[in-house]
């Protein structure tokens, strides 16, 4: 069966779909959400009815919460050792004995209305790396619906840059495209055709000799990333059903970031890492690359949807029948933390970064619905991953609310029967003390972040130095506001068909950074 | 990591939380291990109300100290039985109580300790007073707190201050019978003669702790205490719950109504005659001429 050819390819929702097809699309997208909340409103009449064996439910769930903690952070540590090993490593040296002269690396570098300092930074990151740079394709990505600060970033770029990279492509994406979604993923597909039409066939490129990497515009690379993407891409088996990951550190800007952007910004990198361990349950993230021939096949990015960026590994997992993996490169790329002029908007950004990257439940639906269309998918694979899906989709947006906040719901709504039992008076004790033990992996955190933070400015005060070791102390609170909220509002929206549309974080740095 | 060792990291995991979720939700439950796997079903007793730096002890035997961050205590493991709870602290009342304590479940141990010696603040009668400020004589007037307070103990008082706001207790002057008890929501309180009786006119489901036992089987009406002769007033004592403001011939005392038969007394005022009036959350006390404000 050839997946791509049939209309559910490029599904964005269920409205793109018909009949009891679109039926079937509809209930896939309420699941998570009526999960999410099935669950919260199910412990409130539990702790009402029955409040013995919601309290047994609870301290299990601890039990489970606590469990699972350090058996994540047992991938985490595993992963900043890897990372730590791999950022030490000579690849130039290591990729000496592969052929890889004739690979390309295209960079899709999309922006919207982000200041030329941004993209300079990301360019003179490229031009700092050790790859022959004849073999860059640069592709900068602009947005006709602000075609004068496109104008602007072109002019600035070809004046500092210009003759510097192999190539240097332009792109304006053209808006109000008919089934198209303005953002990242309208805008990439429609600029790595341009190149492929423009550039890769009039100089008889081929497509399986470039390497595509999509970056967001901050995205700041390590000097040896594209040997170590090289590496990865000449040594796994079957690199044409491969993506290949970085860990998206986002520490460009971390000295100016308040505390609360940093422990966000944070808790995704560690997510990341932990992900990075698990391979086979690895979807493509924020910055990414993937081999030109693969995307070609694929049809690009997915342009009618938000998160483009874990699609296309969906895509391309489903157009392979279930054959296709993401490769963790287990080596950083450096992006912006949340920073906007004042702190409340920087506060409102984080929460709508999260919510946007917890938008990613689209996928839910569209891996699900898969599933029940493609046929050629072992069955054991769709099993694992509709749990590991509907799974993730459910942690994310309950279970910080039901150990921070819905474990003394016994306690409150049980009523004096169930409060004059040990257990009652035991509950709060017991949720304390395994939140206790559990809140000891901040060491890790701690830890595992410093070695992460770039070299202080000259100008950053002692407390600043200082508050990036207690900020962690905040994890409780944002775990809630900038985890489970997020993603139970994104969750809430599917559900009711309130479609979310892309929202560009801004990008705000300050001089010192 | 491979697929192979993960897998065997999440059994690993999986074991140990086979094996302590028992015992951590039998140790919730109140449930404790003795001589291996036999299994004891427990109690506890959770002590709450007590000043700061009280000492409990169980039997006699020191369990714990209240503190600023530790407010309540809660003595879990106990096997059921009879236990004897004391509270101390300098300068306070001691607090005794016998509680049992019955299988995976928890008694009460309300603390309600009076200081020793309870503050007041005298009303003087008089008060001085000057002509002006260019007059050097001071003269003595009576005090407009003093008659407003005296008006209280005139049992023909109704409209006696500008309230600054309504007091849920009655403070005219009723003595509390049984077809007109003092109301404090929906609990009345009375006198016969030298007992002392509340009643919950209320639903079983919200009556108060001390009206019912363990299993929540709560009586409607309850006698407080039976004392030696009859009491001039009662009334509740403001800013606590569950106790009783009782005037006698030469003393002003609280008792606690409590589920079992410990009736504490704790004195707040002796005297030669006194009597006492609430108002707007307030007690004060009448001996002779004297009125004291008493500060709880």
């Amino acid at each position: 069966m050839d997946y791509k050819q049939t209309p559910y390819y490029r599904v964005g929702r269920a409205s793109d779909l018909s009949g009891s097809d679109k039926i079937i699309y509809r209930i896939l997208e309420i699941i998570p959400g009526f999960l999410a909340w099935l669950t919260i409103v199910g412990i409130f009449v539990l702790s009402f009815f029955t409040p013995f064996f919601c309290a047994i439910f609870i301290i299990l769930f601890d039990i489970y919460w606590i469990l699972k903690t350090v058996y994540l952070s047992i991938f985490l540590r595993q992963n900043w050792r890897k990372t730590r090993h791999n950022m030490s490593v000579n690849w130039k040296e290591r990729i000496s004995h592969l052929k890889y002269d004739g690979i390309y690396q295209m960079i899709l570098l999309p922006f919207y209305n982000e200041s030329y300092e941004i993209v300079k930074k990301s360019l003179d990151s490229i031009i700092n790396c050790e790859y022959n740079k004849n073999k860059f394709i640069i592709v900068i990505a602009g947005e006709a619906r602000n075609k004068k600060h496109y104008n602007e970033i072109v002019k600035n770029v070809e004046k500092d840059f210009s003759g510097k990279f192999g190539h240097i492509y332009y792109s304006l994406h053209p808006f109000g495209v008919e089934g198209e979604m303005p953002g990242k993923g309208s805008n990439i597909a429609y600029a790595t055709e341009q190149v492929r039409i423009n550039l890769l066939d009039k100089e008889g490129i081929k497509y399986e000799n470039v390497l595509v990497s999509a970056f967001d515009i901050d995205t700041v690379v390590y000097p040896q990333y594209f040997e170590c993407l090289i590496w990865n891409f000449l040594t796994t088996e079957e690199p044409l059903k491969s993506s290949f990951q970085p860990v998206p550190v986002f520490n460009n800007n971390i000295w100016d970031s308040p505390a609360l952007s940093r422990v966000v910004a944070f808790s995704a990198t560690f997510w990341q890492m932990i992900q990075q361990e698990r391979p086979d349950r690895l979807a493509t993230f924020s910055s990414h690359s993937v081999c030109f021939k693969t995307l070609y096949n694929m049809g690009y990015w997915q342009k009618n949807m938000v998160s483009e960026d874990s699609r296309i590994f969906w895509n391309s997992f489903l157009a392979n029948n279930g054959d296709y993996k993401v490769v963790p490169l287990c080596y950083p790329i450096s992006m912006d933390a949340n920073l906007a002029h004042n702190f409340w908007q920087t506060t409102k950004n984080v929460y709508k970064q999260q919510r946007r990257w917890a938008w990613g439940v689209e996928n839910g639906p569209y891996v699900l619905f898969g599933f029940l269309k493609n046929k050629e998918i072992p069955k054991a694979k769709k099993s694992k991953f509709t749990f590991i899906l509907l799974e993730g989709f459910w942690s994310l947006s309950t279970n910080p609310i039901i150990i921070f906040f819905l474990g003394w719901l016994p306690v409150i709504l049980g009523g004096r029967d169930f409060n004059s039992t040990v257990l009652s008076h035991n509950l709060p004790f017991i949720t304390k003390t395994l939140m206790t033990i559990a809140m000891l992996g901040l060491f890790l955190c701690i830890f595992i972040s410093m070695s992460f933070m770039p070299k202080a400015p000259v100008n950053c005060s002692k407390w600043k130095k200082i508050s990036v070791i207690i900020q962690w102390i905040m994890i409780p609170f944002t775990v809630i506001i900038f985890g489970a909220l997020p993603g139970l509002d994104a969750q809430t929206r599917l559900m009711l068909g309130k479609y979310m549309g892309f929202w560009v974080t801004p990008k705000h740095r300050k001089k010192t950074s | 990591m491979t697929v192979i060792k993960r897998k065997i990291k999440i059994l690993i995991f999986f074991i140990i939380f086979i094996i302590i979720a028992p015992i951590v939700i039998l140790y919730a439950k109140g449930d404790i291990f003795i001589n291996g796997l036999n299994i004891l079903q427990t109690g506890g007793i959770y002590v709450a109300g007590a000043p700061i730096g009280s000492e409990v002890f169980l039997n006699s035997k020191s369990i714990d100290t209240t503190s600023f961050f530790t407010r309540n205590i809660f003595i879990r493991n106990l096997r059921p039985g009879i236990y004897n709870i004391e509270v101390k602290n300098q300068g306070y009342n001691t607090w005794f109580k016998t509680i049992k304590v019955n299988n995976n479940l928890v008694s009460d141990a309300d603390i309600f300790m009076l200081p020793e010696k309870v503050e007041t603040r005298k009303i003087s009668e008089y008060v001085l007073s000057d002509a002006g400020s260019t007059s050097t004589i001071v003269t003595k007037i009576k005090n407009q707190e003093y008659i407003d307070i005296l008006s209280l103990f005139k049992n023909t008082a109704t409209k006696i201050l500008k309230s600054p706001g309504t007091s849920s207790i009655d403070f005219k002057s009723n003595l509390g019978t049984a077809s007109a008890p003092i109301m404090d929501s929906k609990l009345g309180l009375w006198k016969e003669k030298n007992k002392i009786y509340v009643e919950w006119f209320g639903k079983n489901e919200t009556a108060p702790k001390y009206m019912c036992d363990q299993t929540f089987d709560c009586l409607e009406k309850k006698l407080v205490t039976e004392l030696t002769q009859e009491p001039k007033r009662i009334n509740y004592l403001p800013g606590y719950d569950g106790v009783v403001l009782v005037s006698m011939n030469d003393s002003v005392f609280a008792i606690q109504i409590e589920n079992n038969q410990d009736k504490m007394i704790q004195n707040i005022y002796k005297g030669k005659n006194p009597d006492f009036r609430l108002y707007d959350g307030y007690l004060y006390i009448k001996d002779g001429t004297n009125i004291s404000e008493i500060v709880l």
